[in-house]
């Protein structure tokens, strides 16, 4: 029971433990997701402002070149656009074409990179080409900052899940899994002691049934002689005796007589309980349809109707199982026999879960069902005694062969209209 | 009579504040540089010529860069520098206003103490000869340039294109600006020194014509010179290719010279008939 216990508050953890990396793990993918897009955002961002700022230098440059070729100053303009080129140093290449496709300026930088941006700007003069001015520029530096930035908040971010993550498993381990460890332990204590107390209670109950068969069967000798004797003096000195006496004598006799049949059904529920189970595939359709012939052979004036399932084949002990059934047939031949016609009827049902249920159904007397719960106990009773005679163990009887067979019985009715018998076998 | 003392003193004062402050000091030579380019990459490419100059004569030599061209002339003609650089055509005009100069040495050039121009369009274009540029848009360099100007004004002249027969023309400053004005297609035709027109040939040009050889650059010396003085220097530069960091001086001046050499006025006749043919014409 402990190890089951241990194994089941490590599952619980490790459940958690799973649930929390999912959480974390969908986390870090959140965050991650959010940091792409921000990153691509800033890029374009970048990107844009980059061109936009280049197109402005563009426009500039274009302006002075325009005012330096009014004036027929080329030189100005070319060592202005190399010069201008050759100082900034993302600048890779420039051209500068005039109106008539002559190449005015060709800059070329001894560097490549797979990062540029290309921008053209026309500059004019009363809405006339003078001048088209082409450059592209290194994106490098803008890329490996972009990169760093990324890196450096995919990094941040790894280190919040990872701190947020590691604070979440402390605080849960602080307050769930050490409860539920206590917890845990605690029931494993319980458990414990539950087990020890059963250990005392099944000693104790062995004792009580080794109490009670000793006790019934040392009964047995003493009332076999009060009623062998009250026989005796019933038959030897009948004419000796007045009608008082008489009567005394034959109340002696019914007491010996009811003694020596409960001193049975207690050795019964104690053989019951005693008794070392044999499991084996036992036909209860078969046991049925003997303990009926037994029934219609003591009282075969009586009208009943018997329906049985054929081939109701289940595992248990025989010898037990058909004390069960013979209780639970003979309790349904006992209650309807004031019915003119009565029907018993032993079949099978199914569960919603699929147990099987096995049925002894009659259309007796029925009982109140506000006492179904004390109808399995010993020695209680719901009839009087001069109604249907009884002991009030048969019922107790069978529930304790189910609970042998770790099984469950219980009882429904109508009074006046007959009663169901259910039990289900382990 | 009173007040004329003091006004030629007042005068002598005012010309003496206003003029250039040449050969204050009697042990020192005066090189006079026409301002070509700016006068602190004049200093520092004229300072080892400078330098060697002054090893040979044993004085000390001060750089002077001219506010203009005919400012410079002025001072060589006025004796005001004792040695002097200038271009063919101020050398004409020296001599033209001022009589002969002393001649120490003119610039060689690969070897060759003449240059060239060249009157050119675009090689897409259908201009092949002077004739065709009747018409057309003409690009000058400067208008006192020799090869961006002058000389091929006169061969245009020459050919029947005179300015009126142009659709128009422009001073565009140098010749590198009018080798690309004519490039960019803002104007038809255009002319060049030598050097520019081959730097920029494969960039689509095409020669149209080939000015006649003019003599280089040169330096001349002050009349009042002491002729020993004067031989030392001339001495000096027309040995300076042999001595030791001699390139290096004349690199410092023009990158493409390799020697200096002898010069004579004659060698100017040409340049001086052209000048004085389109001085006929009104261009000076």
């Amino acid at each position: 029971m402990d190890i089951i216990a241990k194994e089941r508050a490590e599952v619980t953890v490790q459940i958690h433990r799973r649930t929390l990396a999912r959480f974390v793990l969908f986390l870090l993918a959140l965050l991650i997701i959010a940091d792409v897009t921000v990153i691509m955002q800033s890029h374009s961002m970048a990107l844009e402002l980059n061109r936009q700022q280049v197109n402005k230098k563009l426009s500039l440059a274009g302006d002075f070149c325009v005012e330096a070729i009014l004036k027929g100053d080329y030189v100005s303009v070319e060592q202005f656009l190399l010069a201008w080129a050759e100082g900034y140093d993302e600048v890779l290449q420039l051209k500068a074409t005039a109106a008539n496709g002559f190449l005015l300026v060709n800059y070329q930088r001894k560097q490549n990179s797979p990062h540029t941006l290309t921008a053209t700007h026309q500059a004019v003069f009363q809405n006339q080409p003078v001048l088209t001015i082409e450059i592209v520029e290194n994106l490098d530096a803008l890329y490996s900052a972009q990169r760093l930035n990324a890196l450096t908040l995919v990094g941040l971010s790894i280190v919040i899940v990872a701190i947020f993550g590691y604070l979440l498993w402390t605080t849960l381990r602080r307050t769930v899994f050490l409860p539920l460890r206590n917890e845990i332990r605690d029931h494993q204590k319980a458990q414990h002691e539950l087990t020890l107390r059963g250990r005392e209670l099944e000693i104790s109950n062995k004792d009580l049934e080794a109490f009670c068969y000793s006790v019934s069967h040392d009964l047995r000798a003493p009332l076999r002689g009060i009623h062998g004797f009250s026989t005796v003096l019933n038959e030897d000195y009948n004419d000796k005796l007045d009608d008082t006496g008489r009567d005394y004598l034959r109340r002696i006799c019914d007491g010996a007589t009811k003694m020596s049949l409960l001193i049975d059904v207690l050795l019964e529920l104690s053989h019951v309980s005693r008794l070392k189970l044999i499991i084996k595939e036992v036909n209860l359709s078969e046991i049925a349809t003997d303990i009926i012939s037994d029934l219609q052979f003591q009282d075969p004036e009586r009208k009943v109707t018997f329906t049985l399932q054929p081939k109701l084949i289940v595992n248990g002990d025989h010898q037990l199982l058909r004390v069960a059934l013979t209780n639970l047939f003979n309790n349904a031949w006992k209650y309807s026999r004031l019915k003119p016609q009565a029907i018993i009827i032993f079949s099978k049902e199914t569960s919603e879960k699929g147990k099987d249920i096995y049925c002894v159904s009659d259309n007796g007397a029925g009982f109140d069902t506000q006492y179904a719960d004390k109808l399995f106990e010993a020695f209680q009773r719901l009839h009087r005694q001069d109604e249907f005679e009884g002991t009030g163990v048969g019922l107790a009887t069978v529930k304790r062969v189910i609970e042998r067979h770790h099984g469950q019985v219980w009882a429904t009715s109508t009074l006046g209209e007959g009663s169901k018998f259910y039990f289900s076998l382990g | 009579m009173k007040y004329l003392s003091p006004l030629l003193f007042g005068m002598a004062v005012i010309i003496f504040t206003l003029s250039p402050t040449f050969a204050t000091v009697a042990d020192e030579l005066l090189l006079g540089i026409h301002p070509y380019k700016s006068a602190k990459i004049l200093h520092k490419s004229f300072a080892p010529l400078a330098e060697v100059i002054s090893r040979a004569t044993g004085k000390p030599v001060r750089i002077v860069i001219a506010k203009d061209y005919q400012q410079h002339i002025q001072q060589v003609g006025k004796s005001k520098l004792d040695i002097a650089y200038m271009g063919p055509v101020s050398y004409v005009q020296l001599v033209a206003r001022y009589g002969p100069m002393p001649m120490l040495a003119r610039l060689e050039i690969n070897g060759s103490p003449t240059f060239q121009g060249h009157i050119f369009a675009r090689a897409t274009d259908t201009i092949r000869t002077l004739n065709d540029i009747k018409g057309k848009q003409f690009a000058f360099g400067n208008p006192a340039s020799t090869m961006s100007h002058l000389v091929p004004r006169h061969m245009l002249w020459k050919a029947g294109v005179g300015a009126e027969n142009l659709a128009g023309f422009d001073f565009l400053g140098n010749h590198t600006n009018v080798a690309l004005a004519v490039l960019s297609g803002k104007y038809d035709a255009g002319a060049v020194k030598e050097e520019v027109f081959h730097k920029n040939k494969s960039r689509g040009l095409r020669s149209i014509a080939v000015t006649p050889k003019l003599s280089e650059h040169l330096f001349v010396a002050n009349t009042n010179l002491p002729k020993q003085q004067f031989d030392i220097i001339r001495k000096a530069m027309l040995s300076l290719h042999q001595q030791k960091n001699g390139m290096v001086t004349l690199r410092g001046i023009k990158k493409t010279m390799t020697a200096l050499v002898p010069v004579k006025d004659n060698d100017y006749d040409n340049l001086r008939q052209i000048l004085k043919e389109l001085a006929s014409i009104g261009v000076k």
